[in-house]
């Protein structure tokens, strides 16, 4: 049963990296016309699947990066963003904290503070308490 | 700089106040006792994701929570070997003290400068918002310590080897060296009676008694 789902999960794998390469190939096109918010609900969108295979998750982040560093207009940004995307964003954004390099990191920070004055600590809480769907 | 040490702090403290949410929860595998589960991590369901908040390569903060236990452990940046052996001396100092700090970890965890644990314990005991900002200030603290460190060194003196310690070394090597000084004179002392002796032997041994020959004559 588990062998299975295993073998069903690569095949899904492979799937959902070549949804993600066209996905990150629209992100592109989209910050170079300079709609980063567009960009980055569709880098967001994408990521929810339930996959465990961590080239899967490895691609999302990658995309989602691109998508974070580009945006300058940290309020305007959170002002477009709808509320559902709160928690996915918060992931991605300690995902970006735990890789160290310094420009992600402070770009990270900065976003951090925002959205949790306007998401409030649940959005932390629900974060650190999803052992399911991790980012 | 200091913006982005601000917005570090910041984003450490939200986190906190998020995962700093304890209740008792006696151990499930033995009866009758009480763990912290972040530091056994024998069930996964107790354990919520770990969290790591990086403000660059060299300084870090990891928080760990469980549902009876939370654990931060802090790297602080040591930019050469002199900074470096300061800060270990400071915070193995620390460390040796943690029966006072309550919270404080007596060993780090590996890979870190410096771990606390927080237990229901202490939540109950002491408020969670003041458990914070003990943290929050404890790091602050060091970053000003550090700095202010920094500032009384010139590249030519940290060169030849003179420097300016951290407040509290300074007060321990102070007082070492005050007690050195008192044990030095005190041999100092021993040591020049002795020489002394030995070049006029005992000065009070020989007292001939200072009679003149009439009353010897006289008494007898």
């Amino acid at each position: 049963m588990a062998g299975a789902a295993e073998i069903v999960e690569a095949d899904n794998a492979e799937a959902i990296i070549a949804t993600i390469e066209t996905k990150s190939q629209q992100i592109e096109s989209l910050l170079k016309q300079y709609k980063h918010i567009e960009a980055l609900k569709t880098a967001l969108d994408g990521s929810s699947p339930k996959t465990l295979d961590e080239r899967c998750k490895s691609a999302n982040w990658i995309a989602v990066q691109k998508a974070i560093m580009a945006i300058r207009d940290i309020d305007g940004m959170l002002n477009a963003l709808d509320a559902e995307y709160y928690d996915i964003l918060m992931k991605y954004l300690y995902r970006g904290l735990s890789t160290g390099d310094e420009p992600t990191c402070d770009q990270c920070l900065m976003i951090h503070e925002k959205l949790t004055e306007r998401a409030g600590l649940g959005c932390i809480l629900r974060c650190l308490t999803d052992t399911a769907n991790t980012v | 700089m200091a913006n982005s040490l601000r917005l570090y702090l910041a984003c450490i403290k939200n986190t906190l106040e998020a995962a700093m949410c304890l209740q008792n929860f006696p151990c499930q595998e033995v009866e009758r006792h009480n763990k912290p589960e972040v530091e056994l991590k024998t069930s996964p369901e107790l354990l919520l994701n770990p969290v790591l908040i990086c403000r660059n390569e060299a300084e870090k903060c990891l928080i760990e929570t469980s549902i009876n236990s939370l654990r931060i452990s802090l790297k602080v940046k040591q930019a050469d070997e002199l900074e470096n052996i300061l800060t270990k001396k400071f915070l193995r100092f620390l460390s040796m003290r943690a029966e006072a700090f309550q919270v404080l970890r007596r060993k780090p965890v590996q890979g870190y400068d410096i771990s606390f644990l927080i237990t229901n314990y202490h939540c109950e005991e002491m408020q969670k918002q003041k458990l914070i900002d003990f943290i929050i200030q404890f790091m602050e603290a060091r970053y000003r310590e550090r700095n202010k460190g920094l500032e009384g060194i010139s590249e030519h003196k940290r060169k030849t080897r003179c420097y300016r310690v951290p407040e509290t070394v300074h007060v321990k090597q102070q007082l070492s060296k005050d007690i050195a000084k008192v044990k030095d004179d005190q041999e100092w002392e021993i040591i020049e009676t002795r020489k002394a002796l030995s070049r006029t032997g005992p000065v009070d041994a020989y007292k001939p008694k200072n009679t003149s020959i009439e009353e010897e004559l006289k008494v007898s």
